[in-house]
């Protein structure tokens, strides 16, 4: 493998009659070529690492208000990131889904609203455009 | 798709894993099925970024969870990654979804391994985005070692709060505050406890050293009462817990738990045995010294059965494991007993650390009496605290009424976080007594699409019947 990717490095530690190995971090390691990927946020492009969550790439990026409650129209975002709390379901292709769950795949459409009123607006405006071409 | 298994482990953190690779060296047909990325679970949590896969040599949880999945991968045990169990039927059948589409399993036993959730004590505006769980935190930083915000403040109770306020400055990027709501002496009375396991007190040691060493404002003895700002947090309100002072800290992120909960709903929905253990999280289910619960069949194993922490859930999860294969008839007397004797023998070595964790993460139920009336209890309905008084004035004396009342537990997470601290509210409320605090459990434990159960097919191959003739 090469000396220049691999996570670990091997080092071997000699007795009299036999060694042992130890790994230790590879000192060499580069991160440049960690790949970027291309997230679509309410329209808006955001970057984000390989092996993120969705919801890791947004708050990272500084983006913590992610949906509003139904009832009471309060702004949420996540909150327990291990797939309990539900606080962060929002559009990931066009599926409600929790964001903290789901990883973050390159050219991902993301709309920052979750189940409730919001939504069944869309629906409607949408039904009402279909009544109208009808 | 319906699969035959000799033993269905659910959860694939420490207990979980250790079940599944303990029943599948006896020779049983394991399956182990897990909602996470990787096995590991929460603790053991598989990091995800290239940043975060670098080795940290201190880190025992990391190297505990890199062990696991290196057994697990060499072993014969079926993996389910990122599948949810939505259903579990007596007798045992499992419904779930993954990304294969719905599956049902069939299996005579299972080990239930399904971990914790943790709990956070209401305060006024802790559903403002930027107010995180200390969960999420640890989680973030297993998986990415990176922590969202500049101004940051760490607060709740617990080994926890130490761990992320130190790997917060370790990251460069200094708390504002840490506010705990254990005092010097609630500490050192876990001295005796943590002392058993040196590897673990030396780890909290050189955390502690990091925190002192960057000189963050340490509240003791506190909680955080309001998280201001509206659309995004600008300030932390910290209330001295004897004094009554109040000091406002400006940050933008607040990380913020109180202890641990068993995540136990799957042994609800098939009515195993629990008893109420505030030291273990709320509650804990019964059962013998080799993890067999009141139902037979049903073995129980790490935090979902009450709160121990990874290492004597790992030993847990052996002997559920080692105990289904036994009753399978895969390991005889001899063999069962010697090796369920070693787990046994040191599963009661870790009990005197696990304790003194578990009594530094109890939940300060008490302080649940001053929560003001318009904090919100339940997030996702958004009913208040004055709602659940408004409803027990009502006549509400149980919890499934108040349900019905107000529509707590009815949004998506399904009452994971609010039940325990709606029932003490409404317990508060009616003074009563007796235990009515339980909601009654119903499938589907988690939210699906109706989609993802019915998966892809062809109108050709829906069986109509042929219509009766004119």
């Amino acid at each position: 493998m090469n000396r220049t990717h691999s996570v670990y490095r091997v080092y071997k530690i000699y007795t009299r009659k036999e060694y042992f190995s130890v790994r230790l971090p590879n000192p060499e390691r580069r991160h440049d070529k960690e790949v970027l990927l291309r997230l679509i946020v309410a329209g808006q492009e955001v970057l984000c690492r390989s092996g993120q969550t969705v919801a890791s790439a947004l708050i990272m990026n500084g983006t913590y208000h992610l949906r509003d409650s139904p009832n009471a129209r309060a702004p949420r975002g996540p909150f327990c990131m291990m797939g309990a709390c539900q606080e962060c379901a929002i559009l990931i292709d066009s599926v409600i889904r929790r964001a903290c769950q789901i990883q973050a795949v390159d050219g991902m459409h993301v709309e920052l609203r979750g189940a409730g009123s919001d939504v069944i607006h869309a629906n409607a405006e949408a039904t009402t455009d279909n009544e109208a071409d009808a | 798709m319906n699969r035959n298994f000799d033993l269905v482990v659910m959860g694939a953190g420490p207990a979980g894993g250790e079940a599944a690779l303990a029943a599948s060296e006896a020779g049983l047909n394991v399956a182990l099925v897990d909602e996470g990325l990787a096995p590991g679970g929460q603790v053991w949590r598989k990091p995800s970024t290239d940043r975060a896969c670098e080795l940290d040599t201190c880190d025992v949880d990391r190297t505990g969870g890199d062990e696991l999945r290196k057994r697990l991968a060499a072993s014969k045990v079926t993996i389910y990654q990122q599948t949810q169990i939505w259903d579990v039927r007596s007798g045992f059948s499992i419904s779930c979804v993954g990304d294969a589409g719905a599956m049902i399993l069939s299996t005579p036993r299972i080990v239930v391994a399904t971990g914790a959730i943790e709990r956070v004590l209401p305060f006024e505006g802790w559903t403002t985005p930027g107010v995180f769980g200390l969960a999420a935190a640890t989680a973030l930083l297993k998986s990415e070692k990176a922590l969202p915000g500049s101004e940051i403040v760490v607060a709740g109770q617990g080994p926890l709060l130490i761990a992320v306020a130190a790997k917060a400055c370790a990251l460069g990027l200094r708390p504002r505050a840490i506010v705990d709501m254990a005092s010097r002496a609630d500490w050192a009375r876990a001295l005796t406890g943590f002392a058993m396991v040196p590897s673990l007190l030396l780890m909290g040691t050189l955390w502690m050293k990091k925190i002192v060493a960057a000189r963050v404002p340490f509240y003791r003895g506190s909680e955080v009462i309001q998280a201001s700002g509206g659309e995004a947090l600008r300030l932390v309100t910290i209330r001295n817990r004897a004094t009554g002072n109040t000091t406002d800290v400006q940050a933008d992120t607040l990380y913020i738990g109180n202890g641990l909960s068993p995540n136990d709903e799957i042994y609800r929905l098939l009515g195993a045995r629990q008893e109420i253990d505030s030291l273990r999280g709320g509650y804990r289910v019964v059962c013998d010294a080799n993890r067999r619960s009141s139902i037979s069949g049903l073995y129980a194993a790490g935090d979902s059965a009450g709160i121990h922490g990874a290492r004597p859930s790992a030993l847990q999860g052996r002997l559920a494991g080692l105990a289904a294969a036994y009753d399978h008839g895969a390991l005889n007397v001899a063999k069962f007993s010697k090796l369920s004797r070693s787990a046994r023998l040191r599963l009661r070595l870790a009990m005197p650390f696990a304790n003194a964790s578990c009594r530094l993460m109890q939940f300060p139920e008490k302080a649940l009496g001053h929560v003001a009336e318009e904090t919100v209890v339940c997030r996702c309905e958004d009913v208040t605290a004055g709602d659940i008084l408004v409803a027990a004035r009502c006549g509400v004396r149980d919890i499934n009424q108040l349900k019905h009342f107000t529509r707590l537990g009815m949004g998506p997470c399904q009452a994971r976080l609010c039940a325990m601290n709606a029932a003490v509210l409404l317990r508060r409320h009616t003074e009563s007594s007796s235990d009515t605090s339980r909601l009654t459990p119903r499938a589907p434990i988690r939210p699906i699409a109706m989609d993802q159960l019915i998966g892809e097919f062809d109108y050709s191959d829906i069986p109509v019947p042929r219509p009766a003739p004119l």
